[in-house]
């Protein structure tokens, strides 16, 4: 060599990362085969003179110097600005993939070529499909996993707005930039399927361009369930209020007419009492009776009282059965009123009077025509 | 470029063309080295000084002259 190297062998190699020697000296060796051509390009760790390491971008090309000895000539640059740009993009880009991941709703992103860059774990959950499955596919191949076709879903109506897509949900809304919709997804969950609903918005770069979309399902099949379980609760309910209706109604029924033959029995014992059992009485008590037959005869008489006693009293409300006109009658005579001052009185005709005087009568249970109606009328009073 | 001067104009010539590249290859911010086939640098531009803070006689580099 007419050249003696100006740098020690060591002195140089240790100027070089040594994770990244064995790619320089690859690269030069390669470099060495091709003399003329363009080696390739490499990245490597330099030695700042500080101490700290420099990333650098180098590439060469095998010349021969003046004297005819093959070189390298080698054009390095500092790429250590861009390399930590670049790694705090992917850094941001990794984080943003990791919010992504782990968001609780299903979610995926698409670039404008409609390819899947992002499939997180809850879309995994809702799918069974993996990311490592979905990830670059486009085509609509996102579609597939819930509807079981591949088809234009939520994401692509917010980068190209279709009306004709809008039919197969439920519903279409529109937010800003965002889109909301529902439907429903029959190969979700292993093929349970759900109700979903789906947000999706458009991402944009710096500039304001529009680069891809967004989308974030959510699971509404609780929810419907819920609505459902609530809905069929209520028709219960009123099933149950209109069954107890009619109970009650059935019961007041039942009540009137227990009230009622209540009310016929007491007046049929008065009445046959009065009828059958009091004349009796009378009738004997007109016949020579000893003082001790009269004496029974009187406690006979006065504990049948006691025993129709009680129905005299209810009997008050009778008076409900009665007419108007009947009422304003039974009070006259109650009063002491003849018929013909009723007739009168209320300006009708005698034969009128009889004939309230006979239904009172009758509804009284006071067919005997020896009973006074009067005194009747004034022992019903109480 | 190439002209039938006589040598010492020819010599002159060929002194001020090198010049000229070297002083393009000085002057790039790109670091421009010269490696024989053992790897090891015979040549380094001083733009090394800017990216690594080295100055090529720091490390008494540079073609032998």
């Amino acid at each position: 060599m007419d050249i003696p190297p100006v740098i020690e062998d060591k002195e140089s190699r240790n100027s070089i990362h040594p994770d990244d020697r064995a790619l320089l000296e690859d690269a030069i060796a390669r470099t060495m085969e091709t003399p003329g051509a363009i080696g390739p390009t490499i990245e490597l760790r330099h030695r700042h003179k500080d101490g700290s390491w420099r990333y650098m971008e180098a590439t060469g090309k095998a010349i021969r110097d003046e004297s005819g000895q093959p070189v390298v000539i080698v054009n390095m640059r500092d790429i250590s600005e861009r390399k930590r740009a670049e790694e705090a993009l992917q850094a941001a880009h990794r984080q943003l993939m990791d919010i992504i991941e782990f968001l609780p709703d299903a979610t995926f992103v698409i670039d404008l070529e409609r390819r899947v860059i992002a499939w997180n774990k809850a879309i995994e959950e809702m799918t069974g499909v993996k990311k490592e499955d979905m990830l670059g596919k486009g085509d609509y191949a996102y579609a597939v996993p819930f509807y079981g076709e591949p088809r234009p879903v939520t994401i692509d109506l917010v980068l190209e707005w279709d009306t004709e897509g809008t039919g197969q949900y439920e519903f279409v809304k529109q937010e800003a930039d965002a889109l909301l919709a529902a439907s429903y997804a029959p190969m979700t969950y292993e093929g349970k399927g759900a109700h979903l609903s789906g947000k999706a918005s458009p991402l944009f770069d710096a500039e304001g361009h529009v680069v891809g979309a967004i989308e974030s399902i959510r699971d509404l099949t609780e929810q419907k369930q819920t609505e459902e379980a609530l809905r069929s609760r209520e028709r219960e309910l009123e099933d149950k209020s209109v069954n107890l209706e009619e109970a009650n109604a059935a019961l007041k029924v039942l009540l009137r007419h227990r009230d009622e033959d209540k009310k016929t029995l007491e007046s049929t014992v008065l009445a046959n009492i009065r009828q059958l059992v009091f004349p009796y009485i009378e009738k004997l008590r007109s016949r020579s009776l000893t003082d001790g037959q009269a004496t029974y005869l009187n406690i006979i008489e006065s504990n049948l009282n006691d025993v129709i006693s009680p129905f005299l009293r209810k009997i008050t409300a009778m008076y409900a059965h009665f007419t108007p006109m009947e009422i304003q009658v039974a009070d006259l005579i109650k009063n002491g009123r003849t018929s013909k001052e009723i007739g009168e009185l209320l300006k009708i005709g005698m034969g009128t009077v009889h004939t309230h005087r006979n239904n009172i009568r009758k509804k009284l249970g006071l067919s005997n025509e020896k009973m006074n109606l009067r005194t009747c009328l004034l022992s019903l009073q109480d | 470029m190439n002209t039938d001067d006589d040598s010492a104009d020819s010599h002159r010539s060929k002194e001020l063309k090198a010049e000229y590249y070297r002083s393009l290859i000085d002057n790039v911010s790109d670091i421009i080295m010269v490696a024989g086939p053992d790897g090891v640098v015979r040549y380094v531009s001083p733009s090394i000084e800017r990216s690594l803070g080295h100055t090529p006689s720091d490390r008494r580099q540079g073609i032998a002259q």
